[in-house]
């Protein structure tokens, strides 16, 4: 199987998850519009609120990534293509998150309109207050979602990998420690590698001055290493179990 | 298995990870926040040195946000009782000092970048609450300040500084008198002097006519904290 052919099957095969998707969105658009039209059910308004589907196209992008992982293990290689060529396919179908990126934001116009929200255009709140232009906000969401693709592509070769006692342990584990660490925050009692391990945290303010540059080489460096991560974990694991050869 | 397919992916990971770490310490969009949750005392006292070593490296506004975050008096000294943030030990040496450092650094970058508050003024009301006025933004970096500089024995600093900051507080905030009440507020029952204590109602009627002429439809301008001439320090001890 060639690239071309890898990289014209994984967008046929999304195509039909992305428009159940946009179905389910239109949906949730209409559901409000059609109460408020037939029984003169009062919607409010709820400015922030206008947001949630920029939540709801990461949680489709992480399910997108997860998914890719699990085609190439059942299509792609009993059609002859080679793990390299897959993972390559996967890189080429990244830029469809431009596609997700410009339709939410078509969807958050349209539910802005239908529920009469104070604020209404095609920037998101954080764009307003940034004083964003509508192509950065595109290219900030696009890198967003794109990140979000190889993470949920990342977890699945990991599910994968790992064997499934590992990952049980894993889940307990993470699940013991979130708990102490609740348990302790009440009484000054915690986990060392909690209060130790800095977190970086990335959100603009209002008084913040921007540096666009900044979020993009971010994002950038953080999709190079969830894909080389992606691609050590992939190595030498075939789709059936076995290794496979050039 | 092929070692060498995994050198290249290996170094990308690597210079990622260490290009990332820069480029979000020395950005100024980025918040390097160390204490994962600012209400939690004990995190904040154990990630204060990285915060410290941030602000080293890269003495930029988030950076300074994080320790103006991280220092405040009101970790070892919290008037209104106990709370997930404050400690119920003594603070430690020079502890206040910094607290006022940090603060009055943070004020004074407040204060010369009003522009940035104006120009996000948006439409929407809910804004507001998210990302404060310029003078709100001032009352509590100044709040931190004096209090912080009085808890360190430093009173006639404070003094100093309420003086001067009351006369050349921006006409169109007047909000930012709230830190002033605060500090009032504070301080008041642990003082003593008779005279810093006239001093500091003087302030308070100031500051409450400040009010008055910015809310003049407002019945609920009072003397807030002090009770004005009636003022009686709270006896502990009853």
């Amino acid at each position: 199987m060639k690239l071309k052919s890898a990289l014209k099957y994984r967008c046929q095969k999304n195509l039909k998850l992305i428009g159940v998707f946009y179905l389910a969105l239109s949906v949730i658009i209409l559901v409000p519009f059609i109460a408020k039209k037939l029984f003169s059910y009062s919607i409010g308004t709820f400015e922030d609120g206008v947001d949630m589907f920029y939540y709801l196209t990461a949680v489709f992008s992480f399910a997108i990534g997860f998914l890719s992982f699990k085609e190439e293990q059942d299509f792609f290689v009993q059609n002859g293509a080679i793990r390299g060529q897959a993972y390559k396919s996967f890189i080429g179908y990244l830029p469809v998150t431009v596609v997700f990126a410009l339709a939410e934001r078509l969807f958050t116009f349209l539910l802005c309109k239908v529920i009469k929200a104070d604020y209404s255009h095609f920037l998101s709140t954080k764009a307003a207050i940034e004083n964003r232009t509508f192509i950065e906000d595109v290219l900030y969401e696009t890198l967003a979602l794109m990140c979000f693709l190889c993470l949920g592509y990342l977890i699945a070769i990991i599910i994968r990998r790992i064997k499934p006692i590992y990952i049980i342990l894993a889940t307990v584990l993470i699940s013991v420690g979130l708990y102490a660490d609740y348990l302790s925050s009440n009484t000054n009692r915690m986990l060392p590698i909690f209060a130790y391990v800095p977190s970086l945290i990335y959100f603009g303010s209002a008084f913040n001055e921007l540096v666009p540059l900044n979020f993009v080489v971010s994002h950038v460096l953080t999709i190079c290493i969830l894909l080389s991560l992606s691609y050590i974990l992939a190595l030498g694991m075939s789709v059936n179990g076995k290794e496979k050869q050039k | 298995m092929n070692k060498k397919k995994y050198i290249m992916p290996s170094i990308i990971i690597v210079v990622s990870a260490i290009l990332l770490v820069i480029t979000l310490v020395f950005s100024t969009n980025f918040i390097f926040c160390t204490g994962l949750n600012s209400f939690n005392a004990e995190r904040i006292e154990k990630s204060r040195p990285f915060s410290e070593l941030a602000y080293k490296i890269s003495p930029c506004y988030s950076n300074l946000h994080g320790l103006y975050d991280t220092y405040r008096y009101t970790r070892y000294y919290s008037p209104y009782g106990e709370n997930g943030i404050s400690y119920t030990g003594e603070a430690p040496e020079g502890y206040y000092e910094k607290c006022a450092e940090y603060s009055k650094k943070m004020y004074e970058y407040y204060k010369a970048n009003s522009e940035a508050y104006k120009s996000n003024q948006n439409s929407n009301p809910s804004f507001d609450v998210a990302y404060p006025t310029q003078g709100i933004a001032l009352a509590g970096a100044i709040s931190n300040y004096i209090v912080s500089l009085y808890l360190d024995g430093q009173k006639e600093e404070a003094q100093r500084v309420v003086n001067e900051y009351v006369n050349s507080a921006p006409e169109d905030e007047s909000m930012c008198h709230i830190g002033v009440s605060d500090f009032l507020n504070t301080v008041h029952d642990l003082e003593k002097d008779i005279n810093y204590q006239k001093w500091m109602v003087e302030i308070e009627e100031k500051i409450t006519e400040e009010y008055y002429k910015a809310f003049p439809e407002k019945d609920e301008v009072e003397n807030m904290f002090t009770d004005g001439e009636n003022y009686k320090p709270f006896d502990w001890q009853k």
